[in-house]
């Protein structure tokens, strides 16, 4: 019996092998290769040394600059194409006509061409393009918007640009999955356009919106071409992102200082899906609790 | 089923030899083999350094990888050799040219290194005090201290530079010297100055300035600073440019009294009784911009050989008669040994120099690795002098401006990574 249920556990795994292998030898082999890199020192012969990659690395400026500005483009960036793209899907779901064109234009941004997108940029943000003519209109001084603060901004847009879109379609899926009963029994219930949308459709929409953010940030990291773009390797401040950091170090060969800032990255990432993980026990634990008092 | 295995093994094939780049020759059986790479610049001086090392040291063998010049081969064959580097499989030997500032586009090679400094932090190359204690040919300190110092982090040497250039004044003896101590100084000199050759030179200073070492050593890597002054470098070069843009035509007098050399072969029509002075920079230090440089791999298993091979282009005893390398310079580029000018100049015929040369090459108090962002600068400034016909002079300065902000935002993270 035992080993009936043994096998029916484990059954997956045989023809989870060959993907299961590739994972261990291409990511996990290659991860811990990257973990003994991040406490030794020197090429081929390595010597341990300990934390002193980790001490060094955290009173490098400029890592310090890069770990603020990437946390800074992902907090605006993923917030605001969250919001934006639901907002467009939930406008998109009420659409009687249009539907497909605005699906098409919404991709767009995602077939235009890297190499496209530079002269977008010069053309909207050069030195003679759009933004600074309208300044000009308005009788202000032109700005320099590639090499000031207001990279970030453009950094941000491009990225909204380019993504909103995608959300906007996963979004939109599963608004058109909804059952339609919810809707029509809180209608019934004399709930307006506004109390079905908080109370119906965002509780719904919630795994999604997970999905999403999961997605948001990665697409975020991604964004290292176009920052390169804006400002090349050694950009404006406030676009300096980790990956910056770690070109730069590749160029240099300091195999050392980009494993620690990855295993750091990875530590980050790794306390932030366990106290979400947590919160979300937490959050069961409560609604369970609730539930069962309700219930006595 | 024959016929799909040879397309098979055809196409393996063909991928491998299309991934090994450009490959150094395999070795011979039974021999020790030490592996250099180098820059097609220096092809030829590594593979003579690599037939007297043979010569002398039996069984051992000297393998040399070019770096293609063509950039994407170059960057194929650049990546191939770091990752190897990385995993411990690195050369032995690296012979490596930095940015070269006045390279035309076809023949530039994008550095290896964008940031030598750098990469001597990251444990790339090995320390070479051990081996230099050890080897007399120190012991007589007959590379210029300062330019050595450059290739130093942390008081230790991981690189030796093999090459660089300068730019010195040259003027009639007991007249039309500079007395200035910045760039400045000597372009405000030589614009009250009555002789209009030695105005010209300090103005032709300016721009061979830019070709080479007017950046200056613009980060402090050891101290983690950027010593880059973008207001006064912005303010040095407009203040030069109307002078420039006025008398640019102008024929410069071959032969003349007064000029400006930052080029060997310049040697051979000076006239004679001349002396020179080394050239400030901005904040008046007289800088040599280093062009070609020598390291050993820390990866590498025979360090000691590896060692003895970079000092062929150093060490005359090393080299004797038999090697090119013998002169103690690369050529096309500027000795960083006193006796190496000494042989340079004799090889030009123009002993007669050599004195009066010598005094201003110890003028030297600092020298620097030209990396990316430096030709990057300089492109961009050539790119303003070129449209600068068409450029409004308020447009121009706003252009001068951006690019050394451009450059001292460069030169801050580069000291701050």
């Amino acid at each position: 019996m035992k080993r009936k249920t043994w096998k029916k556990r484990y059954a997956g795994l045989l023809p989870a092998a060959p993907a299961l292998a590739g994972f261990a030898v291409f990511y996990f082999v290659p991860f811990l290769i990257m973990v003994w890199y991040s406490l030794s020192f020197g090429m081929g012969k390595r010597t341990f040394v300990g934390l002193a990659n980790f001490r060094e690395l955290f009173e490098n400026e400029m890592f310090l600059l890069a770990v603020r500005n990437t946390c800074r483009f992902l907090a605006v960036g993923v917030s605001v194409i969250l919001v934006l793209s639901f907002l467009l899907a939930w406008l998109l779901s009420r659409l009687v006509r249009g539907e497909h064109t605005f699906k098409m234009i919404y991709l767009y941004p995602m077939v235009v061409p890297i190499a496209s997108v530079v002269l977008i940029v010069q053309f909207l943000w050069g030195d003679t393009g759009i933004a600074n003519r309208v300044l000009e209109l308005m009788g202000k001084e032109s700005a320099d918007w590639l090499h000031s603060s207001r990279t970030f901004w453009v950094l941000c847009i491009l990225y909204w640009w380019k993504f909103t879109g995608y959300h906007v379609l996963i979004f939109f899926a599963r608004l058109q999955m909804l059952p339609k009963e919810y809707f029509e029994s809180a209608r019934l219930d004399g709930a307006g356009t506004g109390k079905i949308l908080r109370y119906v459709t965002l509780p719904l929409m919630a795994p999604v919106f997970l999905f999403n953010l999961l997605l948001a940030v990665m697409n975020a990291f991604k964004c290292y071409r176009e920052a390169f773009l804006l400002g090349g390797n050694y950009p404006h401040d406030s676009i300096y992102l980790l990956q910056h950091f770690m070109n730069n170090s590749f160029e240099s060969l300091n195999y050392q200082k980009i494993s620690t800032a990855s295993v750091t990255l990875m530590a980050g990432i790794l306390l932030l899906v366990l106290a979400g993980g947590l919160l979300y026990i937490l959050t069961r634990r409560g609604k369970h609790g609730r539930t069962k008092q309700r219930k006595a | 089923m024959k016929k799909r295995y040879g397309a098979t093994v055809l196409a393996l094939a063909l991928l491998l030899t299309a991934g090994s780049g450009c490959q150094a020759e395999p070795a011979e059986e039974g021999n020790q083999v030490l592996e250099v790479v180098t820059d097609s610049w220096y092809k030829q001086e590594v593979e003579w350094a690599g037939d007297f090392f043979e010569r002398e040291n039996a069984g051992w063998q000297v393998t040399v990888q070019v770096l293609p010049r063509e950039q994407q081969e170059r960057d194929a064959a650049v990546q191939k050799m770091k990752t190897e580097a990385m995993a411990g499989e690195g050369p032995d030997v690296y012979i490596l040219g930095t940015a070269h500032a006045d390279a035309v586009e076809d023949e530039y090679e994008e550095p290896v290194f964008s940031s030598v400094p750098n990469t001597m932090e990251s444990g790339v190359f090995a320390v070479l005090d051990d081996y230099m204690e050890k080897d007399v040919y120190w012991k007589s300190a007959p590379c210029h201290p300062e330019i050595l110092k450059a290739g130093q982090l942390g008081g230790k040497q991981y690189v030796l530079p093999l090459g660089c250039r300068y730019c010195f004044y040259y003027h009639p003896e007991g007249e039309g010297a500079m007395n200035g101590k910045t760039l400045e100084e000597w372009m405000a000199q030589a614009a009250s100055s009555e002789r209009e050759p030695a105005r010209r030179a300090v103005q032709d200073a300016m721009f061979q300035f830019m070709r080479s070492s007017l950046i200056q050593p613009a980060v402090d890597y050891e101290n983690q600073k950027s010593l880059f002054d973008a207001e006064l470098w912005a303010d040095t070069v407009n203040a030069w440019f109307p002078d420039y843009l006025a008398t640019r035509f102008e024929e410069r007098e071959e032969g003349a009294p007064y000029g400006m050399l930052n080029w060997a072969g310049d040697f051979v029509n000076l006239p004679s009784d001349v002396a020179f002075q080394a050239v400030p920079d901005m904040l008046g230090r007289r800088t040599a911009a280093i062009t070609v440089y020598g390291a050993v791999g820390q990866s590498s298993d025979i360090p000691e050989e590896a060692y003895d091979y970079l000092m062929l282009f150093l060490d005359e005893r090393r080299g004797n008669a038999q090697t090119d390398t013998s002169d103690g310079y690369v050529s096309g580029e500027f000795p960083v040994q006193e006796w190496a000018w000494k042989e340079l100049l004799k090889q030009t015929g123009r002993e007669d120099l050599t004195e009066p040369f010598l005094e201003s090459f110890r003028e030297l108090d600092s020298a620097y690795f030209p990396g990316e962002p430096e030709r990057e600068l300089e492109e961009n400034f050539f790119h303003i002098i070129n449209y600068s016909d068409t450029t409004p002079e308020d447009e121009r300065i706003r252009q001068v401006e951006d690019l050394a902000e451009q450059y001292a935002r460069t030169c801050e993270i580069l000291a701050k990574e």
